[in-house]
């Protein structure tokens, strides 16, 4: 990964003014198909778009879902209940999608949430430093493209866990489906 | 009432702080940026619509403004109103010459920069792929990551935000990086989970 860690020093401005500076603008330019640059195109653009909605981030506080709101961005709210079995209709047209599950847990303000997709061989996904709000709610804050994604994956069972620690304090076991047309 | 007009009370004149800031006095400099302030951004504002561009017109007036006192050019300190404006409308015609010739320009070679436009779908895949790609890493690698790609901060900055040493920063950087990058040349966790 060195070309990586090269283009990091660069675009962090590490890599000083000078003829190595020269060197390597010129290199760059002969070479303008470097997927490495690509990433970083991407990760840029793209991630400023997520830090713009606050999806770059895992969870956002219920102010944040009103601020978007408030700016006029397409969002929907979701509002699951306690730990449980559910199975949940999520509308089709916004552009962010949130979905909020009550942990009722005030004293809690960080979560790890670990998912399993039931029917496909229990693959498992961890997302660690979630967001809880003092409401005692999780608002889990996502862009469309990977919601949909996310649905497409039948049941989900979520476990809830005190961050850094392996003790779980709620449970979630959810079906999504989208509105029908 | 206070009138707009007290907060200029007892102050230099023009020609008196174009003489102190001549000598050195940057204080003397900084007063004349701030007497010429209000002029210089209603004279944007006529022509410019939005409030960046109005503050960027302002720099570029004033950025030539401090430079012509500093090396003397401004002969007539009596008249420095009148050089302040010349230099607004230059800075002006400069920028309506680019615009007309980028305009010139858009008209007959516009078509071509469509590539610079996002493929909707990719744009809408790279985005649920970051999302997920981020939702892999911790709390601290996302923080550092933005801070450094996205907001453009440079390590001492991001250092003294997250309270981390700059070396830290570094290394959380290139490890978020390396692990971002092998997450991205594959699909979403879902997709993979379904394959």
């Amino acid at each position: 990964m060195t070309r990586l860690l090269d283009l990091d020093g660069y675009l962090t401005g590490e890599l000083a003014e000078g003829p190595a500076l020269d060197a390597f603008e010129e290199a760059m330019f002969d070479a303008p198909d470097d997927p490495e640059v690509a990433f970083l195109d991407a990760l840029a653009r793209t991630g400023a778009v997520l830090a713009d909605h606050g999806t770059f981030d895992m969870g956002v506080l219920r102010s944040h879902i009103d601020a978007l709101r408030a700016r006029g961005e397409s969002l929907s709210l979701t509002e699951i209940g306690p730990p449980g079995t559910y199975r949940v209709e999520f509308p089709r047209d916004s552009r962010l999608v949130c979905t909020s599950l009550v942990l009722g847990l005030p004293d809690v303000s960080r979560v790890d949430v670990e998912m399993r997709l039931v029917e496909h061989g229990n693959a498992l996904k961890t997302v660690r430093d979630v967001i809880v709000d003092p409401d005692g709610r999780i608002y889990a804050l996502c862009e469309r493209p990977l919601f949909e994604l996310s649905l497409g994956s039948g049941r989900v069972h979520t476990k809830v866990y005190r961050h850094g620690q392996r003790e779980l304090i709620a449970e979630w076991d959810i079906t999504g489906v989208l509105v029908p047309l | 009432m206070v009138a707009l007009s007290d907060g200029l009370r007892d102050q230099p004149s023009i020609p008196a702080l174009i003489a102190a800031a001549r000598a050195g006095d940057r204080q003397s400099e900084g007063a004349l940026v701030a007497r010429f302030a209000a002029v210089v951004r209603t004279f944007a504002r006529r022509r410019l619509k939005t409030a960046d561009a109005v503050d960027e017109f302002a720099q570029d007036v004033f950025l030539r403004f401090v430079q012509a006192v500093r090396t003397g050019a401004i002969t007539e300190p009596e008249r420095t109103g009148g050089f302040v404006l010349g230099i607004c409308k230059n800075v002006a015609r400069e920028r309506a010459r680019l615009a007309e010739r980028r305009s010139e320009l858009w008209q007959q070679f516009g078509d071509a920069l469509a590539p610079l436009e996002d493929n909707p779908e990719l744009a809408k895949y790279q985005l649920a792929l970051l999302e997920d790609c981020l939702s892999q890493i911790s709390q601290r690698s996302r923080d550092v990551i933005k801070h450094a790609f996205v907001l453009g901060e440079s390590a001492a900055e991001i250092g003294v935000r997250l309270e981390m040493s700059e070396g830290n920063v570094r290394v959380v950087r290139h490890r978020a990086l390396e692990a971002l990058r092998t997450c991205m040349s594959g699909k979403t966790f879902y997709e993979e989970a379904r394959a």
